[in-house]
C-alpha cells in the first residue's frame, strides 16, 4: 500500500472520532486535502522542493492519532524542567496532568477546544500547500492555539511541547498562533520524544500583527529513529518583527520548512537555523521568505554542523515580488563539516521580479580551523575539548539575540550535543 | 647540577618535507632568559612550533628534552599542561567564545594536571582582574571573543596576560614585539619582567633588538640557516643591530 492510500484508509476509520468531526466546513476541508495529497502525492527526487530529501521512509506504517483511541496518559512522560507557561502535547494529543497555563490576558488552549471558531484560521496561511501540509489538514486532531490581544506583552516564553513516544505513530500537530497588533510574546515550540520510531508532521501558522514583536524558537529534539517533517508558515503585516530561531538535532531523518510572508511595509523577518547531524542523520533545513510589499528587511542566518556521515540540505529561498521596491534581504548559509564522509547540499534561490532591491547571498562549507585548534591545545585543552569549543563557536551564532530565559537552554542542548559537560 | 629546563640535541626539524631546523643545540636552565634572534627564514618560528608541538613540524633528528624528559611524542596539550608556553607571533581570532570562557578552560585544565583544585567564576575573575592591570590589558576584553577585533598590541598582550594566568615554568615568546608601538612594548616588557624568577625559563624569538632593551636576556643565540651560528650574553643583541646579521653569519 501506498502511504497516500495507508493514509486515506486511516482517515477513513477515523474521521468520526477526529477533533471536531462534528464541523461540517472541517469534514469538506480533510476531504478536499485528502483528494489534493492523492492527486499530487508525496514528493518524489523529481520535485525541485524535494530535491535532496526522500521521503520513502514514509510508507504505510504509522499510525495517526486521534485523542481518546490512544491513551497517551498511560506512557510515562518525565517531568519537564520548566517554569514557563506550556501545553504539553503526547504523541499529539493534549496531555492536561502536564500542561499549565497562569499568564493573563492570552488565551492558550488546545486547538481541538476551539475548532469550531477558527474556521477562518485554519489554513489561512497561503504557503501551506505541500503534500505534508495536505496529510496534516486531513488528519490533524490537536495543537496548541494561542491568541495574543493587540498590544498584550507576554512577560515569559509559551512552551509548546511535543513529546514522541516511538511507538510507531504519526503525530500530525497543528499549531495556530496570533499575535494582535503591538503584542510581543516568545514562543519555545519543543519536539522531544521517546527512544523509538515515529513521524510528527507538524505545522504552526503564525500571524503577526502590525507592529507586534514575535520570537518563535523551534527546538527539533526527536529521538534518533523518528522522523520529523515541520512546517513553520509566518504572515507578518506593517512593521512586525518577527524571529524565528530553528534548531535540528534529533531525528533520523528531519526537514523543517520556515515560510514568510511580509504583507506590510516596514516588516523585519529575522530567521536563523541550526542543525546538528551525526550518524546517518539527514537534516533538511528549507526557507523561504517573500516579499510581497516593498520596505521590508528579511535575514536568514543559517548552519549546520554534521559529523560522521550526516547529510544536510539547505534551501534558502528569497522572492521579491514586482512592486515590492526598497526591499533589503540577506541570507547566509554555513556548514561545517566534521569528518570526510558528512555532506551538505546548499542552495540560494532567489526570485526577484523588482528592480530597487538588496538581496544578497552568500554560502561556505568548512572543517574546523587548524591554526585556532593548536591555540587553544597551546593553552592545555585537550584536542576533544578543543574541537567541542570551536564547533560550539561556529553554532551559538544561532542564538545572538535570543530571548534570555531560553538563550541558556539552547546553549545546553548544543553543548549536549558535543558530548560536553560544559553547560553545568 | 641542576636539570636543565629545555634541551635541544643536534635537533633537526622539516616542515612539510622542506628541511628547516639544520643541528640545533641549546640549554635553557631554570630562571634564564634566552633571547634567540636570526635573519627572516632562520627557522626561529619553527624552533617555537617544534618545543610546543605544532603537527605540522616534525622533528626528524635529534632530542628535544623538557625537564630532562624526551617530549617528541607528546600532544601540544600536554606541552602545554606540563607547563610549556608560547605567546603566538600572530594570535588567533576565535568568535563566539570569550577570553573568559576559554582561559577559565585553559587554566582549570592545568590546574586539574598538577592536582589543584580547579577556579570557579568568582574565583578566576578575581585573579584575572588583577593579572590584566599587570599587562596593561583593558578589563572590558575579558568578555569579548578570544582577540576577535583587537588591536594589534591588545593581541600581544592578551598573549601576556594568559601567559600570566597559566603561570609556565617555560615560555616561548614568538617575535612578540612585533606590531607593537613604543608605549605598548614598553607594558608588555614590563608584564614579562614581572614574571622572571628562579624556576621560570624564558626563550624570546625576535628579528629586532628593541625588545631586548626592555627584556634584557642573559643569553643570546643567533640562528641563521638552522643552526646557531653565534652565542652570547646580552651585548650580543646589540652588535647585531649595529653591524647586521650578514656581519656574524
Amino acid at each position: 500500500m501506498s502511504a497516500v492510500e495507508h493514509f486515506r484508509e486511516a482517515y477513513q476509520s477515523l474521521a468520526p472520532s477526529l477533533a471536531g468531526a462534528e464541523l461540517p466546513w472541517l469534514k469538506e476541508r480533510r476531504e478536499a486535502a485528502l483528494d489534493a495529497l492523492a492527486s499530487v502525492g508525496f514528493p518524489g527526487r523529481r520535485n525541485e522542493d524535494w530535491k535532496y530529501t526522500s521521503v520513502r521512509w514514509l510508507g504505510s506504517d504509522f499510525a495517526p492519532t486521534v485523542a481518546g483511541h490512544d491513551p497517551g496518559d498511560s506512557i510515562f512522560v518525565p517531568r519537564l524542567e520548566t517554569r514557563f507557561d506550556r501545553l504539553v502535547f503526547v504523541d499529539g494529543v493534549f496531555s492536561p496532568p502536564h500542561s499549565r497555563v497562569r499568564a493573563p490576558g492570552i488565551t492558550v488552549r488546545p486547538l481541538h477546544k476551539v475548532l469550531a471558531e477558527v474556521e477562518d484560521r485554519l489554513d489561512g496561511s497561503p504557503q501551506l500547500t505541500g503534500a505534508f501540509a495536505k496529510l496534516n489538514t486531513a488528519l490533524m486532531d490537536d495543537g496548541a492555539y494561542v491568541e495574543v490581544p493587540s498590544g498584550t506583552a507576554v512577560e515569559f516564553p509559551i512552551e509548546l511541547v511535543f513529546v514522541g513516544t516511538g511507538r510507531g505513530k504519526a503525530a500530525n500537530v497543528r499549531n495556530l498562533i496570533r499575535v494582535g497588533d503591538g503584542g510581543q510574546a516568545t514562543f519555545f515550540e519543543r519536539y522531544v520524544g521517546l527512544p523509538g520510531k515515529h513521524f510528527t508532521n507538524a505545522i504552526t501558522e503564525l500571524s503577526v500583527g502590525e507592529g507586534a514583536r514575535v520570537e518563535l524558537v523551534r527546538l527539533q529534539k526527536e529521538a534518533l529513529g523518528a522522523y520529523h517533517v515541520g512546517q513553520v508558515a509566518v504572515r507578518q503585516a506593517a512593521n512586525s518583527v518577527a524571529t524565528v530561531r530553528s534548531i535540528s538535532v534529533g531525528a533520523e531523518l528531519a526537514r523543517i520548512e520556515v515560510r514568510v510572508e511580509l504583507e506590510g511595509e516596514g516588516a523585519k523577518s529575522d530567521l536563523t537555523g541550526l542543525s546538528l547531524g551525526r550518524r546517518k542523520q539527514h537534516h533538511d533545513q528549507h526557507v523561504a521568505v517573500w516579499h510581497r510589499v516593498g520596505n521590508c528587511e528579511s535575514v536568514q542566518t543559517f548552519k549546520s554542523v554534521l559529523d560522521d556521515s550526516a547529510r544536510g540540505v539547505f534551501t534558502g529561498m528569497i522572492g521579491i515580488a514586482s512592486g515590492a521596491d526598497g526591499t533589503d534581504a540577506s541570507q547566509s548559509g554555513n556548514n561545517l563539516l566534521l569528518s570526510d564522509d558528512a555532506s551538505v547540499q546548499t542552495r540560494p534561490w532567489l526570485e526577484i521580479h523588482a528592480d530597487d532591491v538588496k538581496a544578497a547571498h552568500g554560502a561556505t562549507v568548512g572543517k574546523l580551523d587548524e591554526d585556532a585548534l593548536f591555540y587553544l591545545r597551546q593553552r592545555g585543552l585537550s584536542e576533544k575539548r578543543a574541537r567541542s569549543i570551536l564547533t560550539y563557536a561556529f553554532a551559538n551564532a544561532v542564538l545572538e539575540g535570543a530571548n534570555a530565559e531560553l538563550a541558556g537552554r539552547l546553549e545546553a542542548v548544543i553543548w549536549e550535543w558535543l558530548g560536553s559537560g560544559e553547560w553545568k | 647540577m641542576t636539570t636543565p629546563l629545555l634541551e635541544l640535541k643536534n635537533v633537526h626539524a622539516s616542515v612539510a618535507g622542506t628541511p628547516i631546523l639544520k643541528g640545533v643545540n641549546l640549554v635553557v636552565n631554570p630562571g634564564e632568559v634566552h633571547a634567540i634572534m636570526g635573519p627572516n627564514g632562520a627557522g626561529k618560528s619553527t624552533l617555537s612550533k617544534l618545543i610546543t608541538g605544532h603537527p605540522d613540524y616534525e622533528l626528524t633528528e635529534g632530542q628535544i628534552l623538557y625537564k630532562g624528559e624526551d617530549i617528541a611524542e607528546m600532544e601540544p596539550d600536554e606541552r602545554a599542561r606540563a607547563g610549556i608556553f608560547m605567546s603566538f607571533q600572530y594570535p588567533v581570532e576565535i568568535p563566539g567564545v570569550s577570553t573568559s570562557f576559554f582561559l577559565k578552560a585553559a587554566v582549570n585544565a592545568s590546574r586539574r594536571e598538577r592536582g589543584e583544585p580547579e577556579l570557579d567564576a568568582m574565583d578566576f575573575l578575581k585573579v584575572a582582574r588583577t593579572k590584566m592591570k599587570q599587562v596593561g590589558m583593558p578589563g572590558d576584553l575579558l568578555h569579548r571573543a578570544v582577540n576577535e577585533g583587537f588591536s594589534g598590541g591588545e593581541k600581544k598582550k592578551n598573549e601576556i596576560f594568559q601567559m600570566a594566568m597559566l603561570e609556565p615554568t617555560l615560555a616561548v615568546l614568538d617575535e612578540t614585539d612585533s606590531g607593537l608601538d613604543v608605549d605598548a612594548l614598553r607594558t608588555i616588557s614590563e608584564g614579562v619582567n614581572a614574571m622572571r624568577n628562579d624556576e621560570r625559563g624564558m626563550v624570546v624569538i625576535t628579528h629586532y633588538q628593541r625588545l631586548l632593551d626592555h627584556i634584557v636576556p642573559d643569553f643570546t643565540h643567533i640562528l641563521a640557516g638552522g643552526k646557531i651560528v653565534k652565542s652570547g650574553g646580552a651585548d650580543l643583541a646589540k652588535q647585531v643591530e649595529a653591524s647586521g646579521y650578514e656581519g656574524l653569519a
